[in-house]
């Protein structure tokens, strides 16, 4: 993973158990003129003819297939790539033209550096897409259909993104503050994540985790606001757990500091009786880093489940939602077996997978 | 056996349920027209539409006229997996115009929200009162065909009773849709 | 007043795409939300637009829009207030 903190999954994760954030303070981004608070990237990795965020997902996947030693030109492997908005910084770098702006030829350009053997799946499900991905990711592989699969999930921080969620009021001019009573509103990150998902151990670990099945629920309630009631994280969670005989150790939620996002997720997790589990969010080190996000903290909850070490919920002070959460105030040591990671997003799209040592 | 309910295909200006032809307007006409006009033709009262950008309105026809059945089906469990080429391309290229100078910079939360191509799930959610999964895909071609596997496992292994699945896309004025809805009828594991 | 009532009208017609309503349709003093005109979340973000676009009206605060945004007649009457003072 690259993301404003580190390079590597184990260093971002050193990083963020010392409560290191990655979020800065800035003046504006191009036209975006008022002040923000965001997770920029400080090197852009750019190489040959390649994008911002092509050179980014290249650099991601050659680093975890060498890791894993598994080969994308082999029938038995897969490539999935999950963006919201993919190269949609080229539009504001006046190439307003550039075939690039599709995430059709943002895959293709991907799969052919890597030689894959299929075209790669291409996901963009609004915040949930990395997450989306992972589910994914987990059913073809172990229906046999395939023996590896890359996933890589990356989103840049724009001036098209920055204005959006600016014209919905939804940006933090100050570090994000998620489940905190003084929430108020989101920072936007960038990043891009890579991890292979396949049926084989990994050799060299001693602890190994197993993806247990996702699953996804729409809130048919509206297309920006978050439901309530919390309807559809509910049902997913329900369905996820379904088929779980133990208990998660914790839940990395989406939190993205929100008003109406960290309710809603706490009104969900209540009524699925989870509201003792320890919880958190990672957005105050990295900001909601959209279509990378879930898959960004899925793979460093994954690091925190095999070190036993539960991540404190960087921002948090004082409970401010009306179904307070066991929310984890500071890093810690503990004893820990499996963990629930949800997203929810743009378009009452909702999802959660479980992860567990075996 | 998995069972065709239903499908809905939209192209040329024209709407066909099940290969007939159940709508159509003179292919001059171009833009916006077509889909308003089709809207108008279904005779519901849904305002909403109206704030619906294309690839969206597109959709909505689409699963209003999948949907359009004497039948009370309960599609809480439906799954939705739609695909296209272009993602909101059209709708992002919009949003962009709102931000393009620092004199004139107003961007549209309305125009905003429409800049993700899942959106359309969303809306026809909403619509039907579904809440299975959802996802949306990036193919190049529009027969699903690139999303053989997705159906596959949905259809052998998805909790789900039916699935709406489908492509959709609005390009220079024009609009193209195919959507399906199956019956998933499965072997118990 | 009335002339900028009647602005307004055609201007929310627009701005929110209520395609199906008429200015004459729209009562002044009706709610522009809930059960009024039926407007929505995103519609109340685009009214905040509008008043920044055509009036170059900024709200100190976006709870204000609540009160603001209660009917066309307190639309009308803010941006009247903040031209005059």
């Amino acid at each position: 993973m690259i993301t404003p903190i580190a390079e590597g999954g184990e260093n971002n994760f050193k990083s963020v158990i010392n409560n290191e954030s990655g979020l800065k303070p800035y003046n504006g981004f191009g036209n975006f003129k008022e002040k923000l608070f965001a997770g920029i990237l400080q090197n852009e990795y750019t190489f040959g003819n390649f994008s911002k965020l092509e050179s980014l997902m290249i650099r991601c996947i050659k680093d975890s297939i060498q890791k894993s030693g598994i080969e994308l030109n082999d029938p038995k492997s897969l490539l999935i790539l999950a963006t919201t908005k993919g190269n949609i910084d080229l539009l504001e770098k006046h190439k307003e033209t550039d075939p690039g702006l599709l995430i059709t030829e943002l895959g293709k350009t991907i799969a052919t550096y890597f030689k894959c053997y299929h075209k790669p799946l291409l996901i963009s499900n609004a915040c949930i897409s990395g997450l989306s991905a992972l589910i994914w990711a987990q059913r073809l592989v172990t229906s046999g259909k395939y023996d590896n699969i890359a996933v890589v999930a990356g989103d840049l921080v724009s001036e098209f993104v920055l204005s959006g969620f600016h014209s919905f009021n939804a940006l933090s001019p100050v570090e994000c503050k998620p489940f905190d009573e003084n929430r108020n509103g989101i920072n936007l990150g960038e990043a891009v994540v890579s991890v292979v998902i396949s049926m084989n151990k990994i050799p060299e670990r001693e602890t190994q985790s197993e993806i247990l099945p996702g699953y996804g629920s729409n809130d048919a309630n509206h297309i920006s606001g978050p439901s309530r009631n919390g309807e559809g994280l509910f049902r997913s969670i329900t369905q996820t757990l379904g088929s779980f005989d133990g208990i998660p150790s914790f839940i990395n939620a989406h939190g993205t500091a929100t008003l109406y996002n960290d309710e809603m997720e706490a009104k969900a997790f209540t009524r699925a009786s989870l509201q003792e589990i320890p919880v958190n969010s990672l957005k105050a080190y990295y900001g909601h880093t959209l279509g990378a996000s879930a898959l960004l903290e899925f793979v460093l909850s994954d690091y925190a489940l095999r070190n036993n070490t539960l991540i404190g919920s960087r921002g948090y002070h004082k409970s401010g939602l009306e179904n307070p959460l066991n929310i984890i105030k500071e890093s810690k040591s503990v004893e820990i077996t499996s963990f629930l990671k949800t997203s929810s997003g743009f378009g009452g799209t909702n999802a959660s997978i479980l992860c567990r040592k075996v | 056996m998995n069972h065709e309910i239903r499908n809905v295909k939209i192209a040329g200006n024209k709407i066909y349920v099940n290969e007939v032809e159940v709508f159509a307007l003179p292919h001059e006409m171009k833009g916006d027209a077509f889909l308003n006009e089709a809207f108008k033709n279904l005779e519901i009262s849904y305002p909403k539409f109206y704030k619906m950008d294309n690839l969206c309105k597109l959709g909505f026809l689409a699963a209003e006229h999948l949907f359009i059945t004497a039948d009370k089906v309960d599609h809480r469990n439906t799954i939705v997996f739609l695909s296209n080429k272009n993602s909101s391309l059209q709708t992002d290229r919009n949003h962009f115009e709102k931000i393009r100078q620092s004199e004139s910079y107003f961007p549209s939360p309305s125009i905003f929200v429409y800049t993700l191509p899942n959106i359309v799930i969303g809306e026809i959610c909403i619509r039907h009162k579904i809440m299975g999964e959802g996802a949306f895909f990036l193919s190049e071609n529009h027969n699903f065909e690139d999303l053989n596997d997705i159906l596959e496992y949905s259809v052998n292994h998805l909790p789900c009773k039916y699935l709406l699945y489908g492509d959709l896309e609005t390009e220079n004025s024009e609009h193209t849709a195919h959507f399906r809805l199956l019956e998933l009828k499965k072997k118990h594991h | 007043m009335e002339d900028l009532i009647e602005k307004l009208k055609l201007q929310i017609i627009d701005q929110l795409n209520l395609a199906e309503v008429k200015p004459e349709d729209i009562d002044p003093g009706q709610p522009l939300f809930g059960d009024g005109l039926g407007l929505d979340s995103i519609d109340a973000l685009e009214l905040i637009v509008l008043l920044e676009k055509e009036y170059g009206l900024k709200l100190d605060k976006p709870s204000d829009g609540k009160q603001i945004f209660h009917s066309i007649n307190s639309m009308a009457e803010f941006i009247r207030s903040q031209k005059t003072s």
